[in-house]
């Protein structure tokens, strides 16, 4: 398949041609490199990461004799843990997302593939990938695993329609966070189209908690530009609600409302160390998959979560 | 341009529908989900934009044009002929102006004379005019041909120097016979001229209650009439009236005061001469007061200024009856087993009756009475004063009367049998006779006490045909008969009233009988028999000259009955007077309103719809109509735009076209 092909095939419209999500995100995938990702489990493998000058309370039995033989100091050894990242993709699948001014696939369907795709490729590099879905409640729950076969269970519970109710970020993400207690990343797919308080709660919680966490706010190009022609009567879709919008004197207003919306979105995600990416649908899917990779890479360059071992590879 | 049915014109209210519907909110049509409306306000429902308008006002116009096709085509329009024009203005107009004598309270009088005035001057040029007034008779006094044989500029000063010389008189109104006799001069004047032009009979009057309508009752009216009410009304509603009541001592008048139901006042005095009396009457009641001497003139004071007409009463001196009387009986009068003495005391002298009795039939007695049987040329000569229309009671006392009694009824001689029970009662009275119906009342109808100790029974099958039985003995036999002969009758009492036959001359029924027996003959016991203006009065053959109330004296015309025109006092020649009053319906002032009218078949107000007028227009109009027939080409021009619009409204607009663009 020739670059040209596969940049073609990248196009949302033209991929979502592909039925089978696993064969999209297969597509998609393909040609990047598998990179190493750098476990932020630090215990007894192979790879060395460091010394450390004892402490009080640490375990002797990690203490490296020889250097004390050599030193007449007390050095903890510390090894890199190469255990596979724990990846949770969390799909919004409140009706919201079901969304799409494109006929052929809605936010939903975005959000799947996109998911499928980080799924497909964080499995090719024998990382372990679940799938969460929520409303307002935790709807479906497939653990970070990888194993054989696997890939094709997360891939039939991405395929199920967006058939929740409203987005509440409160209960799940609180949920979610009581069940991953090991250090992993949290990827949320969802167009964030709820009050953003306590979004901004629960990431920040999760944070707290160690875990990695990158939001990708899948939005319609409609949602963002809102270029309809006719006034109609607008139904919401989470809440049922409907109004008369003549979108010719409403737009102005939505878009001021929307566009302090994202940047609301963009700054708490900032503000709590996330890594936040705007993703219309019209994006073609390698480049939410290189802004996932290239977040990965400033990741393993970052001091916070490397340490000082020349032998890290670059992610990127 | 006319229309046959203007009424469908309405129908162009329906182009109101297609201009609401293009100027008409676009409603929103397209229903779209969107994710959230957290972020959106909802618009105000705004007109569509009026560019939208302009590109569909062709068809707007050509739908709207359609509908007023529509419209036009069901109410048939056609071209009417220019005959009917100014056939308003030949309107035939009867003033009836009220003259009876409640006119004369207050101002109504002028009142109305300046209605009247101002009726006429109002009048256009060709228009014709009639005045007349309503009094007891109808009067005119301008008909339609004055009007029209008089110089047009001076016609209306004609009529209004005719109504300056009318006052108000002292008859009744009969405003019936008035209307009527109005129709008919619209009737004679337009005689063969065409019959649908209007005309309008303005009464101008009080309409009192008291107004006579029996006249309006079976009239019909001719079409195009109308009845205009003008109604003047008096400014005081006080009024009370007097009148003459039945009194039994002529001595001793009694009146009868009578309060309107409108008056505020309820205190009011009674002179007569040098007396006064003080009367409390409260309004809508009557109350009756007697004078405790004779008067000519009773004057009712009280009732306030204006109200006068009502306050007179006349009474003629009252002067005893003298009746002729005859009893064909046996034995002594004053022999008290005998009926004649019983006849002799109900009839005595009294204040109202100067009784003679007489002994021969030659002398034409008023009241005769048989209790004898008769020979065959006294039985002749009261079947000829029968005949000729007299009354006579014939009481059998024995069974020998049947001769008398079967020659007298012109019949054969009936078998008479003596009854021989203990007594009897009466049964069976027939008091819808007229000889019993002084006695109808429930007080006045119990006989059970009345015994009958003997009575002649006799076969009805033996009287002669036409024979009435009015009253029965309880043994079935007839008690009392009436036999008509020629144009009298004969009553025959099959028991007497003396104590040997029976207790009748001891009750208190015995007088009143024998009085409703010769009721024609006799005097009026308490009746007062009064004349009112307007009624001709009874005056006898012989009698030439007649003084009115003023003082003058007035020759009477053989032949020519003589109707007093004012109350008051007319002495005739030879010492008798007869008192005139005011007719007391005259003093009923309620108005009537039209709603009797109405009820009556008067055409009030406007003319009717429907009168046969009316139906000829209308038929005329159907011709002409029928003739133009111009609906027909309302259907094809309809029928042309209706293609039109269609092939507009197929045909995509300006916008959709961009639409189709844009997705292509």
């Amino acid at each position: 398949m020739s670059a040209n092909t596969s940049t073609r095939l990248l196009d949302p419209d033209a991929l979502m041609r592909i039925r089978s999500l696993e064969l999209r995100s297969r597509v998609v995938v393909e040609g990047f490199w598998s990179g190493i990702h750098r476990s932020p489990y630090h215990g007894f493998s192979s790879e060395f990461s460091e010394y450390r000058q004892y402490a009080r309370g640490d375990d002797v039995r990690h203490i490296d004799w020889r250097v004390y033989a050599r030193s007449d100091r007390y050095y903890i050894k510390k090894y890199e843990d190469e255990t596979n990242l724990r990846c949770q993709l969390l799909i919004d699948g409140s009706r919201s997302m079901k969304y799409g001014s494109n006929p052929e696939f809605n936010k939903h369907t975005y959000a799947a593939t996109l998911a499928a795709t980080f799924a497909y490729f964080l499995s090719q590099q024998g990382d372990a990938v679940g799938v969460t879905r929520f409303d307002d409640k935790v709807c479906d729950y497939l653990p970070a695993r990888n194993r054989p076969g696997h890939l094709r269970r997360l891939m039939l519970a991405l395929e199920a329609p967006a058939e929740g109710k409203t987005t509440d970020f409160g209960g799940p993400l609180e949920r979610i966070a009581q069940m991953h207690d090991r250090r992993g990343m949290f990827v949320l797919l969802s167009d964030l189209l709820a009050p953003l308080e306590t979004l901004s709660t629960r990431l920040g919680m999760l944070r707290a908690q160690g875990h990695e966490v990158v939001v990708f706010q899948i939005l319609d190009p409609r949602e963002i530009d809102f270029e309809f022609d006719k006034a109609a009567q607008f139904t919401d879709l989470e809440s049922g609600e409907q109004h008369f919008i003549d979108p010719a004197s409403a737009r102005k207003d939505y878009l001021k409302k929307i566009q302090r919306h994202l940047d609301a979105a963009s700054a708490l995600c900032q503000s709590a160390g996330i890594d936040y990416f705007l993703c219309p649908t019209d994006r073609p899917f390698n480049l939410a998959l290189y802004d996932f990779l290239s977040t990965r890479a400033r990741r393993a360059a970052g001091p916070a979560r490397t340490g000082t071992n020349p032998n890290v590879r670059s992610a990127t | 341009m006319s229309f046959l049915f203007p009424l469908y014109l309405a129908g162009a209210i329906a182009i109101a529908l297609p201009i609401y519907l293009h100027l008409r909110r676009k409603p929103p049509k397209d229903a779209v989900e969107f994710s959230t409306l957290m972020f959106l306000e909802p618009s105000k429902q705004q007109p569509i934009k009026r560019r939208s308008q302009l590109e569909n006002l062709p068809l707007l116009l050509l739908r709207c044009l359609a509908l007023l096709l529509l419209a036009a085509m069901f109410s048939r329009p056609f071209l009417a002929g220019g005959d009917k024009e100014g056939a308003a203005g030949q309107k035939r107009t009867v003033v009836l102006i009220d003259t009876s004598a409640s006119m004369r309270r207050g101002e109504l009088w002028n009142d109305a004379i300046a209605s009247a005035k101002e009726m006429i001057g109002n009048v256009q040029s060709d228009g014709s005019v009639a005045v007349m007034t309503i009094g007891q008779t109808p009067r005119t006094l301008v008909s339609f041909g004055d009007w029209r044989d008089a110089d047009p500029s001076r016609r209306a000063d004609i009529a209004m120097k005719a109504i300056d010389e009318i006052s108000p008189e002292w008859s009744g109104s009969d405003l019936g016979n008035g209307m009527i006799a109005a129709a008919e001069m619209i009737a004679d004047a337009v005689g063969d001229e065409d019959s649908s032009l209007p005309a309008e009979i303005v009464v101008i009057s009080d309409l009192q209650s008291g107004a006579t309508l029996d006249a309006v009752a079976e009239a019909t009216w001719p079409g195009e009439l109308s009845v205009v009410l003008t109604q003047v009304e008096a400014s005081s509603t006080n009024n009370a009236a007097i009148s003459a009541a039945a009194s039994s001592d002529p001595d001793k008048p009694t009146v009868r005061v009578r309060n309107d139901p409108d008056s505020e006042t309820s205190s009011f005095e009674i002179r007569a001469g040098s007396q006064t009396i003080s009367a409390i009457v409260p309004p809508g009641e009557s109350r009756f007061f007697q004078l405790a001497a004779p008067a000519s003139e009773i004057i009712l004071g009280g009732d306030g200024e204006g109200q006068e007409f009502d306050n007179r009463l006349f009474l003629a001196p009252r002067k005893a009856a003298s009746i002729k009387l005859q009893f064909m009986g046996a034995g002594k009068p004053d022999d008290s087993n005998r009926p004649e003495y019983y006849f002799r005391r109900a009839f005595s002298l009294s204040k109202v009756l100067n009784p003679s009795f007489v002994d021969d039939l030659e002398e034409n007695p008023s009241i005769l009475t048989i209790a004898r049987s008769l020979n065959p040329e006294e039985t002749t000569k009261v079947r000829n004063l029968l005949k000729a229309g007299g009354r006579a009671l014939l009481v059998v006392r024995e069974t020998s009367m049947a001769k008398t009694l079967g020659e007298l009824a012109g019949g054969k001689t009936p078998r008479l049998n003596e009854y021989d029970g203990k007594y009897s009662l009466l049964q069976n009275i027939d008091f819808d006779h007229p000889t019993l119906g002084e006695f109808r009342d429930p007080r006045w109808r119990d006989f059970t006490q009345i015994h009958f100790w003997k009575h002649r029974e006799v076969d009805p099958a033996d009287l002669p045909d036409g024979s009435k039985v009015i009253a029965e003995f309880d043994s079935g036999a007839p008690a009392w008969i009436e036999i008509p002969i020629g144009e009298g009758s004969l009553l025959v009492m099959m028991s007497g009233w003396h104590p040997r036959d029976s207790q009748l001359s001891l009750s208190t029924k015995f007088v009143p009988l024998l009085f409703s027996i010769f009721s024609d003959a006799g005097p009026k016991v308490g009746g007062v028999r009064q004349f009112f203006v307007g009624d001709p009065l009874p005056i006898q053959e012989g009698i030439n000259q007649i003084t009115l109330p003023s003082g003058k004296k007035s020759e009477l015309e053989a032949g020519v009955s003589f109707s007093p025109d004012e109350p008051g006092i007319y002495r005739l020649e030879g010492g008798n007077a007869l008192a005139v009053n005011l007719r007391p319906s005259e003093s009923e002032l309620t108005p009537l309103g039209k709603e009797p009218l109405v009820a009556l078949g008067v055409p009030v107000g406007k003319a009717a719809e429907g009168t046969p007028a009316s139906r000829n227009r209308t038929l005329r109009n159907q011709e002409s109509e029928a003739g133009q027939n111009f609906w027909r080409w309302a259907v094809v021009v309809l029928l042309v735009l209706l293609v039109v619009e269609s092939w507009l409204g197929s045909r995509p607009t300006p916008v959709q076209l961009q639409t189709e663009a844009t997705v292509s």
